[in-house]
């Protein structure tokens, strides 16, 4: 196992599904389990090619595992991420929906935990304290149900939907 | 129009997103468009509380209806429930019940002021996160306890009768975390190599004897605590330490000092000057 250090010095390259190249260091190209399992693996010669992210979300990506890397900065006595941290995350993904959505699917894809958590507590509040028409405005949800289903729904909570 | 990317995501992707919702809201999803009809069924987070409901009746009726109507092969993670004084205590307990049996592993509750817990509560052998806050007594238990998967409990606001505490931390044998805050208890005994954090706050009470026996601990954190008779012993792994507000109530107060050096014995050395610190400010 290389020490930290190490790992800082070492760099792996990331290719783009648009074709773009990334050169980040070792640990930060670990917070990504999906990576981190080549790395162990030894399939990092020559550059990763990444097919379902793009450039501008894996640069995007990439800042917040930068940030990320040296767990042991970032967490305190508590292994709870730290104040500083917590306002820096809120600030980094506090985007516009498309680039969110963006950000999600490669969290998934790369299997970046606490990003994923981030980007979805982030989906979850802006569905917070909207009302039904307001969410489906919001996400563009378009209401396929006929006017008997919807009554139907409507009746088994009617509290739920004043 | 724009894209309706949300729905396109896959189903586990929406239900992480809706786990961060109250059930109540998530629920409220199901009449979005067909996609989101039943997404709510298979959440396996499930916070439940009475203020969020306008009368007791619909609280009772949603509860039971989200329990009951849920995909029944979906076991239940996270179970929050925050109830009010009004509820009956046996739709309560048909409610834990429920979930404790639904392979959960994080379990809330907030109860009603003389509430119980039922029993199934401390024989849950899936359980690894249990908090508790209450305005009420925490009866003695006459049962064994069998929470071998516990890893987190928080008490919070409850008065201990005799050695149920001690009783149930004893049937707890991967405890590592253990926040007691605003409790009335007699007597607390650990003995745990497992146990890595300890909370003590605004807690005790004047007779209350404490004994701590950690060499895995970490961190401890202890404000407010009043007890009669403190031994902390063998914290050799000992990080961080906080200590404040200790007030001791035993029959003569000058000989605490002697005690105090007997118990911070075998504390990592760094942190004895903050006991003494915290002890001469606050009793001797």
């Amino acid at each position: 196992m290389m020490s930290l250090a190490a790992q800082k010095e070492k760099k792996i390259v990331l290719r783009s599904s648009d074709g773009e190249e990334f050169e980040v260091e070792v640990a930060t190209a670990r917070q990504s389990k999906m990576i981190s399992n080549m790395i162990n693996d030894g399939c990092v010669e020559g550059s990763i090619p990444l097919f379902n992210v793009d450039a501008r979300t894996l640069a995007k990506v990439i800042e917040y595992c930068r940030r990320h890397a040296g767990a042991t900065r970032i967490l305190d006595e508590y292994d709870n991420p730290n104040e500083e941290i917590k306002s820096w995350d809120a600030t980094y993904i506090d985007v516009h929906q498309t680039i969110l959505y963006d950000i999600l699917q490669a969290a998934d894809y790369l299997e970046i935990k606490d990003l994923l958590d981030l980007a979805c507590e982030q989906v979850a509040n802006i569905i917070r304290g909207k009302h039904v028409e307001e969410i489906r405005n919001t996400f563009n949800i378009k209401n396929d149900f006929t006017v008997e289903e919807e009554k139907e729904i409507r009746k088994q909570h009617p509290w739920l939907f004043e | 129009m724009a894209a309706d990317r949300i729905s396109q995501l896959p189903d586990t992707i929406l239900h992480h997103i809706l786990s961060y919702l109250p059930t109540q809201l998530v629920v409220k999803t199901s009449i979005l468009s067909e996609r989101w009809r039943y997404l709510w069924a298979s959440i396996s987070h499930i916070h439940i509380a009475i203020y969020d409901f306008p009368s007791i009746k619909s609280f009772e009726h949603f509860t039971e209806a989200v329990l009951l109507c849920r995909d029944a092969s979906s076991p239940i993670q996270t179970f929050h429930l925050c109830w009010g004084r009004d509820l009956d205590q046996a739709h309560a307990d048909i409610w834990i019940y429920h979930a404790v049996h639904r392979h959960i592993r994080e379990l809330d509750l907030t109860l009603a002021r003389d509430g119980k817990l039922p029993q199934c509560v401390f024989t849950c052998k899936s359980l690894s996160v249990l908090k508790l806050t209450a305005d009420n007594c925490l009866r003695a238990i006459d049962f064994p306890i069998n929470l071998s998967g516990l890893e987190t409990w928080h008490l919070s606001g409850i008065s201990c009768e005799g050695e149920t505490l001690v009783k149930i931390i004893s049937g707890c044998p991967v405890l590592e975390g253990l926040k007691i805050m605003f409790c009335k208890f007699c007597v607390l005994e650990i003995n745990s190599r497992k146990l890595k954090h300890l909370d003590l706050l605004e807690t005790g009470s004047s007779h209350a004897k404490v004994r701590v026996v950690a060499p895995g601990l970490k961190s401890l954190d202890i404000q407010g605590l009043m007890a009669e008779d403190i031994s902390l012993e063998h914290l050799t792994s000992l990080e961080r330490a906080h200590l404040r507000n200790l007030l001791l109530n035993g029959p003569h107060p000058p000989s605490h000092s002697q005690h105090w050096n007997a118990v911070i014995e075998g504390t990592a050395y760094r942190y004895v000057l903050n006991f003494c610190k915290a002890l001469s400010m606050n009793n001797l």
